[in-house]
């Protein structure tokens, strides 16, 4: 048993080189392993920002834009970021001015229902005495049989018609 | 390739307002002349009164509408007299 420890050791001690060889060659698979799938990985991210940003409406890769006839490098990812900050501002605004323009036509509602209904309140006062009126006058009318000055002022009321006398 | 444009949020109120015939106050022409002495039969009272009271009920449903579409278009119309300005009184 000794002897084949010692047997083994001298192999490890005599074939360091190869050792050595063998251990860098495991690193450098894993390594490259490694490398592949975050090349992969960036791809797919890449792949995925392309398809975001084409969706938003802006390019995500670097591009060189016109600003007052004045080529201007942006880095990659800037104008499709900015692009995606004026959308979510533009929806912002949006939500924002549409609840102020419900609201007015809520505010609005209300003081005309309010108005109306005192109006309403008004007009049915009106008829109410109006009506009463021109039944006085007209039971006076039935008994004696002739429509005078209080008929027609009661009947003229009730109509709505502006009076003569005026 | 122009510069990215930043997009302002356009809030149009959209006013449904009628042609203004139709926002034209009740017409109020002037009534019977009051010294007309007259006689008519029963019915034919009734039916005045029918008439006369629906024309004030129409015009004054008008004056409602047209002053919920545009407020204060169609001022009131005049007070009623008093019963007791009438110089007769019945019976």
């Amino acid at each position: 048993m000794i002897a084949l420890g010692l047997k083994l050791w001298r192999a490890v001690v005599g074939g360091r080189e190869w050792l050595t060889l063998v251990v860098v060659a495991a690193i450098g698979a894993f390594l490259y392993v490694q490398l592949a799938e975050t090349r992969a990985d960036r791809d797919r991210l890449a792949a995925q920002a392309d398809l975001i940003c084409a969706t938003a409406g802006e390019p995500f890769a670097a591009s060189v834009v016109l600003v007052a006839d004045k080529p201007i490098a942006r880095e990659r990812g800037l104008r499709c970021r900015q692009r995606v900050t004026d959308l979510v501002a533009f929806r912002t605004d949006t939500e924002r001015a549409s609840a102020e323009v419900l609201a007015a036509a809520m505010r609005e509602r209300e003081g005309k229902a309010a108005v109306d209904a005192r109006a309403a309140r008004d007009a049915a006062q009106a008829l109410t005495s109006a009506t009463e009126r021109m039944e006085i006058a007209d039971a006076e009318a039935e008994r004696r049989n002739r429509l005078d000055r209080d008929w027609w002022t009661a009947f003229n009321d009730l109509a709505g018609l502006r009076s003569p006398d005026r | 390739m122009p510069g990215p444009t930043r997009e302002v949020p356009v809030v149009v109120k959209v006013k449904d307002t009628p042609p203004a015939e139709l926002l034209r106050c009740p017409e109020a022409p002037e009534g019977f002349p009051l010294a007309e002495i007259g006689q008519l039969s029963t019915a034919t009272r009734a039916a005045a009164i029918r008439i006369g009271k629906a024309m004030g009920v129409n015009a004054g449903r008008l004056r409602r509408l047209v002053n919920w579409l545009q407020p204060d278009t169609c001022a009131a119309p005049r007070a009623a007299p008093a019963p007791a300005a009438t110089p007769k009184a019945p019976g």
